[in-house]
C-alpha cells in the first residue's frame, strides 16, 4: 500500500521540529508512519473512504509542531518526575512500613451482631481493630453467607399459626442471622401484623421461596426482604431499598447476540439516526474518533445502518430488562431506578434488590446464548 | 435533590490526564502490545469510553522508554513494520506503586465527597465485570514499593 506520499509531508514537517537525536528521529517516524499506515487500512476495512481515513489518522496526531514540543517535554520534565516520584516513593514506603508493623489484628468472624439495631446487645467486649477494607469484605462475606443459607431448600418446614414475631426468630435460628423487621413500616403500612399467624407445610422448599409465600398474605402492600450489609432486612417493598448502588455492566456480548439477527435488515429511517444522538444511547461506534471528517453518502448510510442495529439492540435489551426485572422499581414506571446505556456499557442506578435480580437475569441470557452458540 | 443523570461518553480530558501513564503501562502489565494495539485495547476494554489520541499516547511511549520502563523491539512480520513494547522490571514496579496511589488516591477523593453521595442517589460505586473473570493487578508487596537502595525500618 503506498501511503507514503500522503504522509510524507507531515512526517517531513514533525522530523524537522523534534528536537532530539537522529536515531530517535528515524525510529519516531518509522513507528508514526507504521501507526498510519494500520490505522489508515483499519478505517477502509471500516468503510471509511481513503480521504477521509487518511485526514482522520492524521487528525488523531494534531499539529506537527504540537506533537514534537510534547516528546521534547519529556526530557525537561524528567528530573523534576523523577525527583517527585522519589519523594512520592519514600511516603509510600512509609506507608507501607506502618501498616505492615500495625497491632495484630484479629482475624475471624466479626459477629454479625454488632450491626443490628436489634436492642437485644449482649456485652459485646473490646471490638477487635479491624480496617475498613477487611471489615467491608467481612460484611459481603455474611451477605453471601445470607443468601446461601436462604436459598438453600430445606427438608421440612412445619409451623402451625406461629406468630409472625415468632416466625421472626425462628428463622433467624435458621438462618443463623441477624434478622430485622421493619416493624414501623409495617404497621404503617398496614402490612402483617406482628401476632399474625404463620402456618406453613412445606417440604424441601428454600426459605427465600417459603419467605415469598408469606410475603404473598400481605395484600395491599408488596412486602420483601434485602440482605444488607450483613443484615437480613423484612420490611415493605418501598422502604426497603432507599438507597440506590450505580452498578455498570459490561453488556457487550448480549448487545452483539442481539444485533446479529438484526443485521440482516435494512436500512432504518434518518429519523432513527437522529434520534440515537442523545447521551441516552451514546454509541457511534468507535469509527467516530475522528469526527471532523467528512463522509460520503455510502459510508454515511453504512455507519448510520450499524448505529441503528445498535440503537435497536439496545432497545431490545433495555425494554425486556424493565418489563422482566421489577416493572414497577423503574423510573418510566413511577419507581426510582434508572438505566442508560453508554456505548456497550450499561449503567444502572437501582436499589440492590433490582440489581441483584438484573444479574440473574443477565447470567440467565448468557446461558442462553451459550446453548444457541453451541448448537 | 435533583441529580442530573447525564454522563458523558467520552471522558473528559482533564479527568483522565493524571492516568493516561497508568492506564498504558496497566495495558503492557496484559502483555507486549505495539502502539496501535494499545489504542484499540483501551478503547475497547472500557466500552469506547477512554480514546486516547496517538498524538498523546506516543509521547507517553517515548517517556516510558527513555525511564527504562518499557524495552522495545522491531518486528517486520506479515508486511506490517511495528514497534513493540514490554514492561521492564522497572515497567512493574512504577505500575504499582502508581496504581497503589492512584487506588489510595481515588478512595481519599470519595472520602471527601461522602456527603454527597446520598443526595447523588450513589453508594459504593462498583463496576460489575461481564462474567469473565475479572482482570487482578499484579500484588502490592512491601518488597515491591521499596525504592532501590533505602533502608529497611
Amino acid at each position: 500500500m503506498n501511503h507514503h506520499n500522503e504522509f510524507e509531508s507531515y512526517l517531513n514537517l514533525l522530523t524537522r521540529f523534534l528536537r532530539l537525536s537522529a536515531r530517535e528521529r528515524a525510529s519516531i517516524r518509522r513507528e508514526l508512519e507504521s501507526h498510519l499506515a494500520e490505522a489508515v487500512e483499519d478505517a477502509i476495512e471500516r468503510g471509511v473512504p481513503r480521504e477521509a481515513a487518511i485526514q482522520q489518522a492524521l487528525e488523531e496526531f494534531g499539529d506537527a509542531a504540537e506533537l514534537a514540543s510534547r516528546f521534547r517535554q519529556i526530557g525537561r520534565t524528567r528530573r523534576w518526575v523523577m525527583r517527585s516520584t522519589a519523594i512520592a516513593a519514600c511516603a509510600l514506603v512509609m506507608f507501607a512500613g506502618f501498616h505492615l508493623f500495625a497491632p495484630d489484628r484479629q482475624i475471624g468472624s466479626l459477629a454479625a451482631g454488632d450491626e443490628a439495631a436489634q436492642g437485644s446487645g449482649g456485652a459485646r467486649g473490646p471490638q477487635p481493630a479491624v480496617s475498613r477494607d477487611e471489615r467491608r469484605d467481612q460484611l459481603v462475606e455474611e451477605d453471601e453467607r445470607i443468601e446461601a443459607a436462604l436459598s438453600k431448600p430445606v427438608e421440612q418446614i412445619e409451623l402451625q399459626d406461629v406468630p409472625f414475631e415468632q416466625f421472626v426468630e425462628w428463622l433467624q435460628a435458621q438462618t443463623n442471622a441477624n434478622v430485622v423487621v421493619q416493624w414501623r413500616a409495617m404497621e404503617e403500612t398496614g402490612a402483617i401484623p406482628r401476632d399474625f399467624p404463620i402456618s406453613l407445610k412445606l417440604r424441601n422448599v428454600s426459605l427465600s421461596r417459603a419467605l415469598d409465600l408469606i410475603f404473598a398474605a400481605s395484600r395491599d402492600v408488596e412486602l420483601g426482604y434485602a440482605i444488607d450489609d450483613g443484615v437480613l432486612v423484612i420490611g415493605p417493598m418501598d422502604s426497603l431499598d432507599h438507597r440506590l448502588s450505580l452498578v455498570v455492566y459490561d453488556v457487550r456480548d448480549l448487545l452483539e447476540s442481539i444485533t446479529e439477527p438484526a443485521q440482516a435488515g435494512g436500512a432504518a429511517s434518518a429519523d432513527d439516526a437522529k434520534s440515537s444522538n442523545t447521551v441516552n444511547w451514546g454509541s457511534m461506534g468507535r469509527g467516530d474518533r475522528g469526527s471532523n471528517a467528512t463522509q460520503n453518502a455510502v459510508a454515511q448510510q453504512q455507519s448510520s445502518n450499524a448505529v441503528n442495529a445498535g440503537t435497536r439492540a439496545q432497545s431490545e435489551l433495555g425494554a425486556l430488562i424493565v418489563h422482566t426485572v421489577r416493572p414497577d422499581a423503574w423510573d418510566g414506571n413511577g419507581g426510582r431506578a434508572a438505566m442508560r446505556f453508554i456505548n456497550d456499557a450499561l449503567v444502572v442506578r437501582a436499589p440492590k434488590s433490582v440489581h441483584r435480580e438484573l444479574s440473574e437475569l443477565l447470567e440467565g441470557l448468557r446461558g442462553v446464548m451459550h446453548k444457541r452458540a453451541s448448537r | 435533590m435533583p441529580w442530573s443523570w447525564e454522563l458523558p461518553v467520552t471522558f473528559d480530558r482533564e479527568l483522565l490526564r493524571g492516568s493516561l501513564e497508568l492506564m498504558v503501562l496497566g495495558e503492557l502489565q496484559s502483555g507486549a502490545r505495539y502502539g496501535y494495539q494499545i489504542l484499540t485495547s483501551l478503547s475497547s476494554r472500557s466500552c469506547g469510553r477512554v480514546n486516547i489520541k496517538a498524538g498523546t499516547l506516543y509521547p507517553i511511549l517515548h517517556k516510558l522508554e527513555q525511564e527504562s520502563c518499557v524495552r522495545t523491539w522491531w518486528d517486520e512480520q506479515g508486511g506490517r513494520d511495528r514497534k513493540w513494547y514490554a514492561l521492564t522490571e522497572a515497567g512493574e514496579a512504577r505500575l504499582r506503586r502508581n496504581a497503589t496511589e492512584w487506588f489510595d488516591y481515588a478512595a481519599t477523593v470519595q472520602m471527601l465527597l461522602a456527603p454527597l453521595l446520598d443526595s447523588l442517589s450513589i453508594a459504593r460505586p462498583v463496576v460489575a465485570d461481564s462474567g469473565q473473570p475479572p482482570a487482578r493487578l499484579p500484588q502490592v508487596d512491601a518488597q515491591a514499593l521499596r525504592p532501590p537502595n533505602s533502608r529497611d525500618f
